[in-house]
């Protein structure tokens, strides 16, 4: 989840005209946003959730623009420009193997003032937690460009080699130090500490000007406010991910202030360079209203493409060419232009209508068959349980005095205590026996429900009689009656089992395979879960005998 | 008077009786112990006698008590010993616990003193031997004293020697009855009352018609009971029923797949590209091992990948075969409906048709009040030649219909596998707020293509977790699933209604 933080006032200086909240509220959620807080301020602050896909939103301007002109309150499509500039990027393979990518940009005659360079640093800040994957997928770097001297370098040196002051400390350190001890460095280690070299950004003057993604340079790396001209890199890589934040972080700078001007990046084989063109393409509106099921003119289609930032160019019957603003890297075909335009429209303007596909409901036979063990189990007065398929192997076979068996391993579980997925239903029942001890006896239970054996799904029933006169003669009846209810052929043979009473504990046939067990507890497996009343048990693995 | 009739045969031995002690009743009738408990208290429940329990506390010798009962006291043994003066070790006692009470008793009571480092007895030591009084510990061997009860010598004694383990108390209770106004009452209609009446009916009483001579006890037809025997379906299984049964009357045919997926066909066959957040170990539950992965499938989803259609913004450096194959538990179902997919673009033609899955599914984050681990999803997807975003909303009224909703809010949002993507919410007038139930879409070429689908495809995946919560009534889906579910609360909980609107 991305939230971003937006207050009302600022909204509205953004948007240009003084919407109330609740328009502001209502306008984000029609535009697919949604609001998850409100601060108790006079200056209401929103907590707004925005969507993967919509980078552009990463700031309250992009949002007020957003909102301004959906809203129409502005209606000339903003036209970015950007300046063909002469400064270089020079990429070394060196980089190629720890963090291969960069592209940057300098935005020209920016003034820069305490309130901007904060929203500045919270949306460098923004993108780095979240579409920047905490770093790992885009890290931006902001420089005052008099401070560098082009062409710039991005390659890779053994840390030792690399040494400058950065910022937020007092003294010069070497790259191992700053992950050793810079507050940022120890923070990010990881994304590049497995590497013998690290990224460095080098001007012609050998000034250091950054070790990407970590930190910048004090020297070169501080901007403060006044006019002046700002340079902008994003390392990671993926060359698209980068050029789409890029287009994002420029736009979002231009509606500030500045002037766009373009950085060459040389990559040997081939060359990036910034460009804000909008994006050109085609809608059929036929195709959009059989899309969205709506039935709008071509006027009106215009009109709804226009409040979401889209240019028609050229119409031709329901046909139009249309420019695309460069901050919008989700619109790739017709259906993202359709969305676009149905979200302009209003959702819940559109009229539902039922689907017209006319075809038969069906179970699956295995279901209705489960159904009627359920059925059968609760005419005998037995209890369904449902418990769950995490469990632990303390609890599935430490506790059980079984072998582990083949079981799903669980790697890195959030949730204390689940490290696997069972194979049996028995010990989460008796979990559940343990729990309930207060409650009257006898219990009688039973789960109909799932385990995954051999990274298959497999159906089991487990049936319990947990009581002071349980015992064997009283689980074989139920036992007795299910089978004969569902016309298995199974039989039972003699069996020990670690977790079973011996001399009273068999096991289930089926086609002269084991599918199963029945018996009574080992008081020893009893004490093991907390139970001091006497259980008798099956547990059967009924998915062969219900596909007959 | 009716009440007469309902005395129950215990009852009416046990009125006259009131007035004798317990002891009494025993030696007069041939009543146990028990029989009197029970029919006094079936009494005292109608109010005809009142039961007083006393509680008294008693005062016992405990077991070394009792011991020194037999033997000589050990402060007498000890004394004796002082024939000489004697140092404090070569004082010989039976039980060495003994002694530095035994030595602390003498100390007190000045019977001995110690000169030059040795135990010297007293002038009044010597006086206390010569007494050789009765061991006074003989007083408490009666068992029925009552603290309160001690007279100012036992109480003495008492004082004396209860630092020294030698007494216990026990609480004992004390049972007294009286008749009440009303038992005196009924007991007077009692003596002039001389019917039989008939306790239960049984093949004697239905082969001799005894019922023409006599009367039926009557019963207090109010009367609390436990049903301990129950069985009955567990309600979130119940709910997911409910959940199906509205799929098939919609004409939707059930569908399933396995738990354990490659991450291939949770994520990678859906367009969930490789590196989405989703993919962190933070919300999957990544398991040991990879799976074998169908190799023309593998081909055609790299190329989409890798290439995309057109505009698509695509991985460009390499979609891994080896991140594909990885095991993990289904975050949701959806992988069982291109699962399906797949079988049915294989098919020599795609059928338009419904489908629908309650599948249970798994996420990797910490429970709480509104997240489990393990959950259902009810998820479903409509093949159709040109299904719209109307069509969606229509089959989403039509099902929230069925579970009593009829006020929605359509709302757009994003999924990588779907465009457009729409949640639905629905208002619950009681808690006076909109709640989200459903994420839902129209599965995009990237997903359709290299599957070879060429027609529209709706689909959903609904919190049916969520929902059984609010059918059952309940507050968090904690509440209802696991073993820590309280067996009286399956047992006696309503019915389930299709409606989740409160």
């Amino acid at each position: 989840m991305v939230y971003i933080y937006a207050k009302h006032s600022e909204l509205n200086k953004y948007i240009g005209k003084k919407l109330t909240v609740q328009e502001i509220e209502n306008t984000l959620i029609d535009l697919g946003m949604d609001i998850k807080g409100k601060s108790d301020e006079k200056d209401i602050e929103l907590k707004i959730e925005i969507t993967a896909e919509k980078m552009e939103f990463v700031s309250s301007i992009g949002i007020a623009r957003a909102i301004k002109h959906y809203l129409e309150i502005e209606k000339e499509i903003e036209t970015y420009e950007i300046k063909k500039g002469k400064n270089t990027i020079i990429v070394d393979r060196s980089v190629q193997k720890v963090r291969p990518k960069i592209v940057g940009a300098i935005i020209r005659d920016f003034e820069v003032t305490e309130e901007n360079l904060e929203e500045i640093i919270k949306i460098q800040e923004k993108i780095h937690d979240s579409f920047g994957r905490n770093r790992k997928k885009i890290s931006i770097g902001i420089y005052p460009v008099k401070k560098i001297e082009f062409p710039i370098i991005y390659k890779a040196e053994k840390p030792e080699k690399i040494k400058f002051r950065p910022l937020e400390s007092e003294v010069e350190m070497n790259g191992n130090e700053i992950l050793e001890k810079h507050e940022t460095g120890k923070k990010y280690a990881h994304l590049i500490n497995e590497s013998d070299v690290y990224p460095v950004l080098i001007d012609s003057k050998n000034q250091i000007l950054s070790m990407p993604p970590i930190i910048n340079s004090y020297e070169t790396g501080r901007v403060v406010p006044g006019k002046c001209d700002l340079f902008i890199d994003c390392t990671g890589y993926n060359l698209t991910h980068l050029d789409n934040i890029l287009k994002v972080i420029v736009t979002t700078l231009l509606e500030m202030d500045g002037k766009a001007e373009s950085v060459i990046v040389d990559y040997d084989e081939e060359k990036y360079e910034l460009n804000l063109d909008n994006y050109k393409d085609e809608i059929d509106i036929d195709f959009v209203n059989d899309w969205i099921g709506i039935k709008i003119n071509k006027e009106e289609a215009e009109k709804l493409l226009k409040r979401m930032c889209y240019k028609v160019i050229k119409s031709k019957e329901n046909k139009f060419e249309i420019e695309i603003p460069p901050y919008r890297s989700d619109v790739w075909h017709d259906v993202d232009i359709a969305d676009d335009i149905a979200r302009a429209y209003g959702y819940n303007n559109i009229i539902p209508k039922i689907p017209e596909i006319s075809s038969s409901g069906e179970h699956l036979p295995k279901s209705l068959k489960r159904e009627e063990i359920s059925k059968n189990l609760v005419g005998m007065g037995f209890l369904e349980l449902y418990t769950y398929m995490l469990t632990s192997t303390d609890i599935q076979y430490t506790k059980m005095k079984i072998k582990e068996k083949k079981c799903v391993k669980i790697i890195d579980s959030a949730e204390e205590g689940i490290n696997t997925v069972r194979t049996l239903i028995l010990p989460e029942n008796l979990v559940a026996l343990n729990i309930n001890r207060k409650c009257g006896y006898p219990q009688k239970v039973f789960e109909n429900g799932f385990v995954i054996e051999e990274d298959e799904n497999e159906e089991h029933v487990c049936v319990c009689i947990a009581e002071p006169k349980s015992n064997y003669t009283k689980i074989k009846e139920v036992f007795d009656m299910l089978v004969k209810m569902n016309g298995w052929g199974i039989t039972l043979k003699e069996k020990e089992y670690n977790f079973l009473i011996r001399g009273r504990s068999a096991s289930i046939l089926y086609k002269e395979k084991e599918i199963g067990f029945i018996g009574e507890i080992h008081p020893e497996i009893l004490n093991n879960f907390g139970l001091i009343v006497p259980v008798s048990c099956f547990e059967i693995n009924i998915k062969e005998i219900i596909e007959e | 008077m009716h009440e007469i009739y309902k005395l129950h045969p215990l009852e009416r031995k046990m009125l006259p009786l009131l007035h004798k002690n317990i002891n009494e009743i025993l030696l007069k009738t041939k009543m146990n112990e028990m029989e009197i408990h029970q029919g006094i208290q079936m009494l005292a429940e109608k109010g005809y006698t009142k039961i007083k329990v006393n509680e008294k506390e008693l005062i016992l010798l405990s077991e070394l008590g009792e011991k020194y009962i037999e033997e000589e006291m050990p402060e007498i043994k000890f004394l004796k010993q002082l024939d000489k003066p004697k140092e404090i070790k070569n004082i010989k006692m039976d039980n060495q616990g003994e002694f530095s009470s035994t030595l602390g008793y003498l100390k007190q009571n000045k019977y001995i003193e110690i000169i030059q480092g040795k135990l010297n007895i007293t002038e009044e030591g010597n006086m206390f031997l010569e007494k050789n009084i009765d061991n006074p510990l003989k007083k408490f061997q009666n068992n029925d004293i009552e603290i309160k009860k001690m007279d100012s010598e036992m109480l003495k004694i008492y004082n004396q020697y209860k630092d020294r383990n030698f007494f216990k108390i026990i609480k004992k209770k004390e049972f007294n009855y009286e008749i009440t106004e009303e038992g005196k009452k009924i007991s007077e209609k009692l003596k002039k009352f001389n019917k039989n009446l008939i306790e239960e009916v049984n093949e004697n009483v239905i082969k001799n018609k005894e019922w023409k001579n006599s009367e039926f006890r009557h019963y207090e037809i109010n009367i609390e009971t436990k049903l301990e025997n129950v069985g009955r379906r567990h309600p979130t299984i119940e709910a997911n029923n409910i959940l199906r049964d509205i799929f098939i009357e919609m004409g939707f045919k059930e569908m399933e797949g396995p738990m354990l997926e490659a991450a291939f066909w949770n994520m990678d066959i859906m367009w969930i590209p490789q590196d989405h957040p989703a993919r962190d170990e933070q919300d999957t539950f990544y398991v040991e091992g990879n799976f074998e992965l169908d190799k023309s499938l593998i081909k055609r989803i790299k190329k989409i990948h890798e290439d995309g259609i057109k505009r698509t913004h695509t991985e460009k450096e390499g979609w891994s075969e080896e991140i594909a194959s990885k095991k993990l538990l289904r975050t949701h179902s959806t992988a069982t409906s291109f699962r399906k997919l797949v079988e049915l673009s294989k098919k020599e033609k795609l059928e338009n048709g419904k489908y629908f899955y309650i599948a249970n599914n798994f996420r990797n984050e910490k429970v709480d009040a509104t997240h489990l681990a393990e959950f259902y999803q009810a998820e479903g997807f409509i093949i159709g030649d040109n299904l719209s975003l109307a069509d969606l909303m229509g089959f989403v009224k039509e099902y929230y219909a069925k579970l009593g909703i009829t006020k929605i809010k359509f709302k757009p949002t994003f999924n990588p596998y779907t465009e457009p993507s729409m949640e639905a919410h629905y208002y619950d007038p009681k808690m006076k707020k909109w709640y989200a139930l459903i994420n839902s879409g129209i599965f995009r070429k990237e997903t359709l293509e290299p599957l070879g689908i060429h027609k529209t495809i709706i689909a959903w995946g609904m919190g049916a977790s969520r929902i059984a919560t609010l059918l059952t009534g309940k507050n968090s889906m904690k509440e209802i699933t696991g073993a820590t579910c309280d067996f009286n609360w399956l047992k006696e909980r309503e019915n389930l209604k299709r409606n989740i609107v409160r």
